[in-house]
């Protein structure tokens, strides 16, 4: 089944096309071949038949023509006897009685054939003159032939007739002359098979040889013992007593008396044996049989030819079945060949514009039709869609380069901030400390000769400590010294304190895991928690803030937990901070999530992905 | 040092600041400002030169760590007594400052109310630390089962050998590599060492692996 589907589509149709019209053909032609067949086998075994009945009747005519004749001529001769006699009462020679006594003699004195004799009824049924003195006198009119006798009393008829001291009839015949001076139906009955010297052959001999079956069929006639009477070839041989024929079939054949036989058979002067059928018929009363044979080769010649026939049309056609075949695929594979051809080039080089010209209007015509049409939308789509690629690479390009500048930007504000942070530390702190440092000093070399000088010094210098605290409170906001020099959770514990001590809030770090992290990331997360601690107190006025670092199976989480009004519900309102909040998380590849806190406040989570 | 008077070395960078506290110290009798400097090189210079009673010293100057100077004044003969004075917050830095070798430690915030208290103190030949550092000195002592080795000799032999490496400047995958170990098991002795020697940082790691590397 795969090796067909995988099968080209010219050796499809043509293997398709061969075994159909094979098939078909050959299933036709058997049919047709066996009709035929049976036709010509009906037909010759017909008109075998046929002729087997004619040529029966033929020779049976000729017989009862020969044994007519015979018969009606001894017959007619007697009337003539009995005319005689007659004539001798009549004219007084001699008396009636004995005219019919010498007459009656002469008619008994007679034999027709072996057993055959005369006998005179008269036209009441009753015999006048028999061989058999006890007859005479009898009324045999109840014998149906008899009646026929009276009735017509002049003629010929055949009948069977069984002599009491018979086991069978046997068949008669009679031929009846009336005289009727004296009521006399002289009869003249014989069997008739006691005829047979009668028979003229010469008779029906043309008539039986002319009958032909095919080219060398015929017909023949044969006795019981198996002396050929007529035949064509071998006329007057016995077949029993040719050693180089076979005689089986004779022998079946007078067993069997009626019917058809098929049997080989080879007349003197043919080099082999061949079948032949034979409609054969037995005439009892001459003990011969009728035959008409004819050889099978011959009449089932027309088969053979109508086989050759056959073969020769069957393989004419196939010879031009397949040229024709493949001519036919070819007009379908050869343009699906470059309907195959196209789509592969614009598979590969996605150039969606070959088009195929095609003015045919068959299923592949509107096949390529189809194709143009789909490679036309392809190409819009594919326009369409470069055009698209095209200005949404701009647009990344121009996003990445936004993210960037913006990247750049905060990094920079980042650096500004820390640098400003670093320098408040560094620098400004310092530089006050020492400006408190000559306060002190300007206090204490006033403290005596200006006391309320002194009092303002110090008053002075306890307003720069005071800025000093501002001022390192503002570079932590900043710069998370803490961070760079000690790591997140030292940072966050800084900003808790930094927050209770400015804001007045509670702010608690809660260290359930420790935490490390490159520096970058801890840069980001830091003032993301950062963010979101300023925005608990300041937006969400909450009076306790926890910080926890805790880890979800692998995942390090950092929960900022406040008590305070909560998150604005619309984005919107959310500032600027949590936008940049949201941004960091990226950097510092880290999810974060707001949720309410049960009952009051807000619970910020930043998960932290793991790198890599 | 000059009869009563004891002449004090100041190693900082900020002016400002530099001369407030020289007037703050000067103001007092038996103090004096004899020199100053504004990195370690320089202040090198100026003890050698000054021979000064007292060092004051920032830990952060211009391109070097005030903390190498105290080290190395503490392995001298002579001694030079050192007070750490600096903006970083004594919590985290006291302890290194005296691990280091100095003899007190005090927020600059703090110095124009208590520096001169912290000279004399020192000057005494005593320790000056807030109550609080001291307190949480004395504790990490006492609870620290092990407390007669110092934190390094608590380190396993493994451990120690990364740490060694860690000086060394060897990243966590040269070191897997150099003791054919796997890069987590090197990070589990990070950690473990970290515990051990109260490091909080990973930087905190690094410089104090390098630092006792050179030592």
């Amino acid at each position: 089944m795969e090796a067909w589907r995988n099968l080209r589509i010219g050796h499809k149709l043509l293997m398709g096309y061969l075994t159909l019209f094979i098939v078909s053909t050959t299933a036709g032609n058997f049919f047709i071949y066996l009709s035929v067949g049976n036709t010509i086998e009906k037909n010759i075994e017909s008109e075998l038949k046929n002729s087997t009945t004619t040529l029966f009747n033929m020779v049976s005519t000729s017989v009862s023509v020969a044994i007519k004749n015979h018969l009606r001529a001894v017959a007619e001769k007697n009337r003539e006897i009995l005319r005689h006699f007659y004539d001798a009462y009549t004219q007084g020679e001699l008396t009636e009685k004995e005219a019919k006594e010498r007459a009656s003699a002469v008619l008994r004195s007679q034999t027709i054939g072996t057993s055959g004799y005369l006998y005179c009824l008269n036209s009441k049924g009753v015999v006048t003159v028999h061989p058999k003195k006890g007859m005479l006198g009898t009324d045999v009119s109840g014998f149906e032939f008899v009646r026929d006798q009276i009735r017509g009393k002049e003629g010929y008829i055949e009948y069977s007739w069984k002599n009491p001291t018979e086991t069978d009839s046997r068949p008669k015949a009679l031929y009846m002359s009336y005289f009727k001076p004296w009521d006399w139906i002289v009869s003249v009955s014989s069997y008739r098979n006691e005829f047979r010297d009668l028979i003229k052959i010469e008779d029906f001999r043309q008539g039986v040889l002319s009958l032909k079956f095919g080219k060398s069929g015929y017909s023949y006639v044969t006795d019981g013992r198996g002396n050929t009477v007529l035949h064509p070839k071998m006329e007057g041989i016995n077949i029993f007593h040719r050693e180089e024929t076979p005689s089986e079939f004779f022998k079946i054949m007078l067993e069997k008396k009626e019917g058809k036989m098929i049997y080989s058979w080879k007349n003197p002067g043919e080099p082999d044996f061949r079948k032949k059928m034979v409609f054969y018929s037995y005439m009892p009363e001459l003990d011969w049989i009728v035959a008409s044979s004819s050889y099978m080769d011959e009449f089932y010649a027309p088969l053979k030819t109508m086989r050759m026939i056959f073969i020769i049309t069957t393989a004419i056609v196939i010879i031009l079945a397949i040229p024709v075949t493949l001519k036919i695929s070819a007009s379908i594979t050869t343009r699906l060949g470059e309907l195959m051809a196209h789509l592969e080039s614009s598979g590969t080089s996605r150039d969606f514009t070959p088009r195929i010209i095609s003015s045919a209007r068959d299923e592949i015509g509107k096949l390529f039709f189809y194709f143009n049409v789909f490679m036309e939308r392809l190409e819009r789509y594919s326009a369409s869609l470069n055009q698209e690629i095209a200005e949404r690479k701009d647009m990344e390009k121009a996003l990445r380069g936004s993210e960037e500048r913006y990247r750049e930007a905060q990094e920079m504000g980042d650096t500004i901030r820390r640098k400003i942070g670093q320098d408040l530390h560094d620098d400004l702190c310092p530089h006050l400390i020492g400006i408190q440092g000559f306060c002190t000093v300007l206090r204490n070399n006033i403290k005596t000769s200006s006391p309320g000088d002194a009092a303002l010094a110090e008053r002075i210098g306890a307003l720069i400590h005071e800025a000093t605290d501002k001022a390192r409170a503002l570079s932590k906001g900043l710069c998370p010294t803490h961070l760079v020099a000690h790591g997140l959770e030292s940072a966050l514990g800084e900003l808790c304190r930094t927050v209770g001590a400015f804001s007045g809030k509670e702010c608690l770090l809660v260290q359930n895991t420790p935490l490390v992290l490159d520096e970058n990331r801890e840069m980001h997360i830091y003032y993301m928690i950062q963010e979101a601690v300023y925005n608990a107190v300041k937006h969400g006025n909450a009076e306790t803030i926890i910080i926890t670092l805790d880890r979800e199976a692998d995942t390090p989480v950092i929960f900022v937990d406040d008590d305070g009004s909560g998150m604005p519900d619309s984005p919107d309102d959310h500032g600027v901070g949590l936008k940049i909040m949201v941004h960091r998380m990226a950097r510092a590849n880290c999810s974060v999530s707001w949720e309410t806190n049960d009952p009051r406040g807000t619970r910020v989570r930043i998960a932290l992905l793991k790198e890599g | 040092m000059s009869g009563s008077t004891s002449r004090i070395l100041i190693v900082e960078d900020h002016p400002v600041f530099r001369l407030g506290m020289s007037e703050m110290i000067n103001q007092e009798e038996d103090l004096n400002v004899c020199g100053w400097a504004e990195s370690v090189l320089e202040a090198w210079n100026e003890i050698s030169r000054l021979d000064p009673d007292l060092v004051i010293a920032d830990i952060t100057l211009k391109h070097s760590d005030g903390l190498e100077l105290v080290r190395e004044l503490t392995r001298q003969k002579k001694r030079i007594p050192a007070l750490v004075l600096s903006m970083h917050p004594e919590s985290l830095y006291a302890e290194r400052a005296v691990m280091a070798g100095a003899r007190g430690y005090i927020m600059k915030q703090e110095a124009p109310v208590s520096v001169v208290t912290a000279i004399r103190t020192v000057l005494s030949g005593k320790i000056y630390l807030s109550d609080e550092i001291k307190e949480k000195l004395l504790l990490g002592i006492s609870s620290s089962s092990n407390h007669h080795l110092s934190p390094v000799e608590r380190l396993a032999p493994r451990e120690l050998e990364v740490f060694t490496l860690l000086g060394r400047g060897m990243s966590t995958r040269e070191i897997a590599a150099a003791l054919n170990l796997s890069m987590k098991t090197i990070g589990t002795y990070r950690e473990r060492i970290k515990e051990k020697l109260h490091l909080r940082h990973n930087n905190e790691l690094l410089k104090h692996a390098m630092s006792l590397n050179d030592a």
